[in-house]
């Protein structure tokens, strides 16, 4: 399967250290409904998958099966897409690169559920050939957009609880005498 | 080809559940692209990558974590059964991540960033322009398409509250580094002035 070459441009994808995947893989014919209600039912099972992908701040997996087109666009020619396709969106930590390797091996079993189901995907879906899959499939950012593209998602989440622990510590420490604040401030934060 | 279910009931944030996880939440629109703007599109996109200015107003709106506008010239090919088809138009693929309700983000797209909604989606066919809001909102309603699983790994903060826990920590950062090494006079000095530092993001 060809894959895309190192001079395809990273920076495209890229807002700080953060960058932006898409790809749009063609849905097996007959697979779409099972597809969907496998998608779908992480939610009613409770399941966060991508919570094993590590460097994911959000991410999307949605199915499209037409290009919405009305008269009164004033389109010349609607345009049907021959083939229903999965889109999978990330937004994510470092290189695009290390996010596939670390996806591919670690949304198991997931993938051979989801890109299973899609044409021309590996017989088992995970590592390289998943990865090579991904990329030939790979849809390049025009613009991407992040409002805080250095911050990495440990960053964040750790900047969370930080903050919800600072607000607790100076609710709790109002009028302390000096020593014991300082600590009382060391053993929380330091 | 099988036909869509319905999204799911629509929240109270004005867009399907599927589309939402804690307070984030997705739009994906695809959008049909005139001829001109497939010459139009990727130079605006590249402008406005290295005029980091022209997005101020986007960082303002402080209710977007991630967005992207990606054009689909093609549909990557993977072999029978896949048929091949060569587009005849390219598709804009737009993806937003934010937070608050739908039709808020809407307004504000609409009525703040009227014209960059014009130079980003002015090629599209039947864009029907940002202003008056509701036709607007019409044509993102048809051409919107709801996720079937929708991720956020920290579901329950805002943007705001993203921005805030990073403000804080750089206020915090010099102090935990240097508490051990300062009097306990000379600390709680430091402490309330980070805290008057950092007020605003607590």
């Amino acid at each position: 399967m060809r894959t895309r070459s190192k001079k395809h441009s990273r920076s495209i994808n890229e807002s700080g250290q953060s960058s932006g995947f898409l790809a749009m893989t063609a849905i097996k014919p007959g697979e779409i409904d099972a597809l969907r209600a496998y998608l779908e039912g992480f939610r009613d099972r409770g399941e966060r998958p991508l919570d094993k992908v590590s460097g994911t701040h959000m991410a999307r997996f949605v199915i499209v099966e037409k290009f919405n087109c009305k008269p009164v666009y004033k389109q010349r020619r609607a345009e049907n897409i021959a083939c229903a396709s999965l889109a999978f969106s990330s937004n994510l930590d470092g290189s695009i690169d290390r996010y596939l390797d670390v996806l591919c091996e670690q949304l198991q079993p997931e993938a051979q559920e989801i890109w299973g189901r899609c044409v021309g995907s590996p017989a088992t879906c995970e590592g390289k050939a998943l990865k090579d899959y991904l990329k030939h499939n790979q849809i390049d950012c025009g613009f991407f957009y992040a409002a805080y593209g250095e911050a990495t998602v440990p960053k964040v989440k750790a900047a969370l609880d930080q903050r919800e622990r600072l607000m607790a510590f100076a609710t709790e420490h109002q009028g302390v005498p000096a020593a014991e604040l300082q600590q009382a401030f060391i053993e929380e934060f330091a | 080809m099988s036909i869509a279910p319905p999204a799911g009931p629509i929240t109270a944030t004005g867009t399907a559940s599927r589309n939402i996880d804690g307070q984030a939440i997705s739009i994906t629109v695809f959008s049909t692209i005139k001829p001109w703007g497939k010459v139009f599109l990727p130079i605006l996109f590249a402008v406005t990558k290295r005029a980091p200015k022209l997005t101020k107003t986007l960082v303002q709106l402080s209710f977007i974590h991630f967005a992207r506008w990606s054009l689909v010239k093609q549909i990557p090919h993977n072999g029978p059964p896949q048929p091949e088809q060569k587009l005849r138009y390219t598709h804009m693929y737009f993806e937003s991540n934010f937070n608050g309700g739908w039709e808020e983000y809407i307004d504000a797209f609409s009525h703040i960033l009227t014209s960059g909604m014009a130079a980003f989606w002015g090629s599209s066919f039947g864009f029907p322009k940002a202003l008056p809001v509701g036709p607007f909102k019409e044509y993102i309603t048809e051409n919107e398409t709801a996720a079937s699983h929708y991720y956020s790994a920290y579901p329950e903060a805002t943007i705001t509250m993203v921005k805030a826990a990073l403000e804080v920590d750089e206020h915090l950062v010099p102090l935990k580094r240097g508490a051990q090494n300062l009097s306990p006079e000379a600390f709680q000095d430091a402490y309330t002035k980070m805290l008057t530092d950092a007020q605003r993001s607590l």
